[in-house]
């Protein structure tokens, strides 16, 4: 298994140095915006990375709530970080981008601010499993988890349902939208070296999880010990 | 903010994030794996012990404000079993 995991981040690694020299390199440059499109090839993979770790955290709150088991609920913790990173980078990367296209680095429109949303959903998951004393900690979380889960879909198709500053959907919006072959190709090799990275660290981070569980629950047995002597 | 400065400041911002929180995983680990070390031969490092200082504040806190007697309607829950509390 070890072994497999090794694999599997080399892999990772040797996609990422090649779909960076995609965006960077090979795909062509923007007419309209020039060369801070290119970052529209990690702007969106990682926004695509984090809303695939929410979904796993969706689905590992459901999961704990029905099973009770250690295991779903270290994954709800893991998916729920990594996601959080994901959409922080999603979150500077884009005022970034928009200071030069835009001349703004923000405003208030429905998917910046569905996004905004999504992410203090999060955060405050994670400050809630942090920082709550109880033995219902992890229920609460799965709960918050399964509610917060709804902000995906709104983020999602927030571009759809209201006109927006933000760019319209590249991909399945209709007539008008589409990328050149080339963007495409440097945008799909990012967006599967970026889950990849997404997977990696959220295996990371369950291992990290199940191992703090194995501490506490040795120093439960030593607890007991104690008062027993 | 020119197109090719946001270009590299996004990339750059992408990368310390993610190298960051790697980073910040593997002293975590480091941490978890010092700690199982020192619970196999028995003892407690200095994070656990102000930890079971802390969950011993916290419950003498409750047994003040609340009565500690379970008569208030209030049950005492212990949030974690990991350190035994020295009001046990």
């Amino acid at each position: 298994m070890k072994q497999l995991f090794i694999a599997f981040v080399v892999l990772t690694l040797g996609l990422l140095a090649f779909s960076t020299y995609q965006a960077l390199f090979v795909a062509p440059t923007e007419q309209t915006m020039g060369e801070v499109q290119r970052i529209f090839y990690y702007h969106v993979p990682s926004a695509w990375t984090a809303g695939v770790c929410f979904f796993v955290n969706f689905l590992a709150s459901v999961v704990y709530l029905w099973k009770r088991n250690l295991a779903s609920d270290a994954l709800a913790a893991a998916s729920a970080e990594v996601g959080v990173t994901f959409c922080t980078i999603v979150l500077i990367s884009g005022p970034i981008w928009a200071r030069p296209v835009w001349g703004i680095w923000w405003t208030w429109d429905a998917r910046l601010t569905t996004t905004l949303v999504l992410w203090l959903i999060y955060v405050s998951y994670l400050v809630l499993r942090r920082f709550s004393a109880g033995g219902q900690t992890q229920v609460l979380a799965a709960a918050l988890a399964i509610f917060g889960f709804v902000d995906v879909p709104i983020v999602y198709m927030s571009i759809r349902w209201f006109r927006t500053q933000h760019p319209s959907p590249v991909m399945g919006g209709g007539e008008n939208s589409g990328l050149d072959p080339a963007m495409l190709h440097a945008f799909f090799w990012n967006l599967l070296a970026f889950t990849c990275v997404g997977i990696v660290l959220m295996a990371v981070r369950y291992r990290l999880q199940m191992l703090e569980e194995e501490v506490e629950a040795a120093h439960a047995a030593a607890a007991l010990q104690g008062g027993a002597q | 903010m020119t197109g090719p400065v946001a270009l590299k400041a996004a990339y750059i911002v992408t990368w310390v994030i993610l190298l960051g929180y790697l980073g910040s995983l593997l002293r975590r680990f480091r941490r978890v794996r010092e700690e199982m070390k020192d619970l196999k031969r028995g003892g407690f490092t200095t994070e656990t012990q102000r930890h079971r200082d802390t969950e011993a504040q916290r419950r003498k806190e409750f047994l003040f404000y609340h009565g500690g007697h379970g008569d208030h309607g209030v049950s005492i829950v212990i949030s974690s079993p990991r350190p035994p509390c020295p009001l046990w």
